[in-house]
């Protein structure tokens, strides 16, 4: 039990009369790397989202690293759940006013009270484990789609999280782009660090996920080890998707 | 010019469109009528002219010798032996320069230069000297000039008649306010009251005015910063030492000071008291060398820095320019009514100071546009984040002020500043007039800032608050650090817009006996030397606020450009 490090249970989001998620039980133990998968629609960004409370659930338990996640939980709570989580956006959401280095080192800063100095010598080691060192003084809108997802990325590991969420962080890159995020990720997941990943790049999903998790329609259909699931879905709607992309 | 227009434009258009079905049976009328001229054809007589290229400094040479002609014949002065040894000098220089610098390595002198310059200089001439020949010789240098542009002026119909209107209407415009600018009216108002225009009576009083080294420190402080930001810019050092130069002479030629000059508060010519003309144009001269000292330190520092350095002294630049701004508010009026109130306002200290209601002149406008400035923008951040607030113990009070001080004109404001701010507020606080004034100006522009950084910050994209959330940072430290940069960012145009309507705004001071610059100009002409003389002054005050509300303009698309918006577009979706 204590080493689940996310549990949630009968977890529900509506958006006014669309219902986004329909009861979703997962237990995510610490380490592991979740690949979860699904048609757009189906709740997967919504259900990562509610981790770190950037989407606030309506209904069921979300359980982060020992602290339920609900509207009673206490600022100083929260901050250290979202201080645990590292977060990659589709979209970046690099800050276009800073420079690539204090993208990075601003969090140390302001949340975690670090020094400028340490801060940015952290920044700089981080750029340099992402492969991106040359570009610390420049503005993020000076660099590629890769090199800004990357830099999304040192961003998140600058707070040093337990956990990393990707919510499709190659979606928006061109085709070229996205093996050298990926790199990056799979480097990642070589360390003892939980990842839920949410993609469509099924190699990625093959070869490093611990475990899929399908989504659709809000439910979570499928969850299984990625050799059962590519090579023998359990569920009939889990074929139909693999038949779609595959 | 109707005349022309029928004779060279419409008649050969008449005869190019009915040459065929006219003139059938006399072939040789026909032959002559063809041959009728059209606008270019005129024009062509030019066509003889040589192409000539000259360089600055030749200009320079022959402006040289016009002004001394002009000197001689035309205003009957007498210039000094020095003048004319100084004059010859000059030419000699010029010529001199004009010929030992290559060609093209300035800025090249053409003939569409030479004919414009001559046709302007010819209005002048025909005006001073009432001689109307130099009007024909002004229209002939207008032609030529419409020859070299005849493919755009006059390459079809209509634009023949176009061009002729406009030139008709632009030439008389242009003629008559030479003629108003330069001829028929007496600038020795303005020059006389500069002084005054510029600083406000009580430093030009002699009574108080000793007091005026209060505002050297502000100037220096004023163009080590200039200095330092256009450092900062890291364009040619030409770019800026060129204009700066020149700003920098007509500033010490206009405020020199001659032994005695006029104070038209005490209608009588006076002796300066406490005032060293020398110092003063040392003094002048050391502000204008200390900016371009700095700027040429700043620019040789940061010239091929990495942006982000650049970044790091700008906004120490900032944080400088408010300290100074303090500081001269501190300088100008320290703290203590009398003598002993504190430890400096001892004679040999600070003194006691002046207070607002005896600052005047643009520097007062400048003052108090920049107080409004810098208070109304910490009032409009809080504004603006409080109308977005969800909490209504925020956003009801922030959307109350907003729509209440928009709701009335300024002038009412100001009013209200007048008569009934003192009630409210002297039992906490006894004000004079100016600071009330400054307050409320404060809020007026706060409340406008506002709601323009409100729209800013409505544009910032939801993305940056979930990435600063996600990342841990508080409500706050999002705000402020995130959320706000990107809005003053987009709304710089219109903040700057906001500006200049503040600076101009602050003329309306002068209804409450507050001796602002448009206040001066609505009382010198009550001097008896200038009786009655009101366009002038009025005229100079218009000019001033042109030209400043020009450069804050010029300013802001230079900030726009640095501020790396020109970058923008480069990522896909920050």
């Amino acid at each position: 039990m204590s080493e689940d490090i996310i549990v949630t249970e009968g977890v529900t989001v509506s958006f006014g009369d669309f219902q986004a998620l329909k009861g979703i039980d997962v237990r995510i133990k610490q380490g592991e790397i979740i690949v979860v998968l699904g048609p757009s629609g189906s709740g997967k960004s919504t259900f990562i989202r509610t981790l770190n409370r950037l989407q606030p659930h309506d209904g069921g338990r979300v359980e982060v690293d020992g602290i339920e996640i609900n509207e009673d939980t206490t600022v100083s709570d929260l901050k250290h759940i979202r201080s645990e989580i590292g977060f990659v956006f589709q979209q970046f959401n690099l800050f276009p006013h800073l420079t690539v280095l204090e993208n990075i080192a601003i969090a140390p800063q302001k949340v975690k009270g670090m020094k400028k100095s340490d801060a940015e010598e952290l920044a700089e080691e981080l750029l340099e484990k992402v492969g991106i060192p040359e570009q610390k003084n420049k503005f993020p809108s000076a660099l590629s789609g890769g090199q800004q997802q990357r830099v999304a990325i040192a961003r998140a590991l600058a707070m040093d999280p337990k956990i990393m969420l990707f919510d499709e962080p190659t979606s928006a890159l061109d085709p070229e782009m996205i093996k050298e995020v990926l790199d990056v990720m799979i480097d990642l997941a070589k360390r003892d660090i939980t990842m839920i990943v949410v993609t469509h790049e099924m190699g990625f999903a093959k070869e490093v996920g611990d475990r899929i998790m399908f989504f659709d329609e809000g439910h979570l259909v499928e969850e299984s080890t990625p050799d059962v699931f590519f090579e023998n879905p359990k569920e009939e709607r889990s074929k139909l998707f693999l038949e779609q992309i595959l | 010019m109707l005349m022309l227009i029928l004779l060279f434009v419409i008649i050969p258009a008449l005869i190019r469109k009915y040459e065929n079905s006219l003139f059938v049976g006399d072939i040789q009328f026909g032959k002559q009528l063809k041959k009728w001229p059209d606008m270019p054809t005129i024009l062509g007589v030019f066509e003889r002219i040589p192409q000539i290229k000259l360089n600055l400094h030749f200009m320079f040479a022959i402006l040289f010798i016009l002004f001394s002609f002009n000197l001689y014949l035309v205003k009957d002065a007498e210039p000094g032996p020095m003048m004319i040894f100084l004059m010859t000098l000059g030419i000699i220089f010029s010529l001199l320069g004009s010929f030992s610098f290559p060609h093209g390595k300035l800025f090249t002198i053409n003939n569409n230069h030479l004919s414009l310059f001559f046709a302007v200089l010819f209005v002048y001439l025909s005006h001073s000297m009432s001689l109307f020949i130099f009007e024909i010789f002004s229209l002939l240098c207008f032609a030529y000039l419409a020859y070299i542009y005849q493919d755009e002026l006059f390459d079809t119909f209509w634009n023949s008649i176009i061009t002729l209107l406009s030139f008709f209407i632009i030439f008389n415009l242009f003629s008559g306010v030479m003629n108003f600018v330069f001829i028929e009216t007496d600038w020795n108002i303005i020059w006389r009251n500069r002084r005054t225009l510029l600083v406000g009576p009580t430093f030009v009083d002699p009574a108080t005015g000793h007091e005026i080294w209060r505002l050297w420190p502000p100037f220096y402080f004023l163009m080590a910063i200039v200095g330092a930001a256009y450092g900062t810019v890291g364009e040619k050092k030409s770019s800026f030492l060129l204009p700066y130069s020149i700003f920098a002479i007509v500033s010490i030629a206009f405020l020199w000071q001659e032994e005695e000059y006029y104070s038209g508060f005490r209608d009588a010519t006076i002796t300066t008291r406490n005032y060293d003309p020398v110092d003063s144009t040392l003094l002048l001269l050391g502000g204008f060398a200390l900016g371009a000292g700095i700027f040429n330190w700043v620019h040789s520092r940061y010239k091929d820095a990495e942006e982000y350095e650049i970044k790091y002294f700008q906004n120490i630049l900032v944080s400088l320019t408010i300290i100074a701004f303090i500081a001269t508010i501190l300088i100008l009026d320290p703290p203590g009514d009398k003598e002993g109130d504190y430890y400096w306002n001892s004679e040999d200290k600070l003194g006691t100071g002046v207070k607002p209601a005896g600052w005047g002149g643009l520097f007062l406008n400048l003052i108090f546009a920049s107080a409004a400035i810098v208070v109304g923008f910490g009032l409009g951040i809080c504004l603006a984040f409080g109308r977005r607030s969800d909490l209504p113990l925020f956003w009801v009070p922030s959307v109350g002020i907003i729509e209440l001080v928009r709701s009335g004109p300024l002038v009412a404001w100001l009013f209200f500043a007048q008569i009934l701010v003192p009630d409210i507020i002297n039992p906490v606080w006894e004000a004079d007039i100016a600071s009330r004034v400054i307050l409320v100006l404060s809020f007026f522009f706060g409340c406008y800032l506002s709601e323009v950084l409100r729209g800013g910050l409505q544009a910032v994209p939801y993305g940056q608050y979930e990435a600063a959330t996600a990342l841990g940072l508080s409500p706050m430290q999002t705000k402020l650090q995130i959320e706000l940069p990107q809005a003053i960012r987009t709304t710089l145009p219109a903040i700057v817009s906001l500006m200049i309507g503040m600076l101009k705004d602050t003329s309306l001071v002068f209804f409450f006996g507050i001796y602002d610059i448009f206040r001066v100009a609505q009382d010198i002409p009550a001097q008896p030397d200038f009786l009655g003389q009101h366009e002038q002054p009025f005229l100079f005050v218009a000019l001033l606020f042109w030209m400043l509300a020009f450069y804050l303009s010029r300013i802001s698309r230079r900030i726009e450009k640095n501020l790396g918006l020109k970058h923008e577009g480069g990522g896909d979706a920050t």
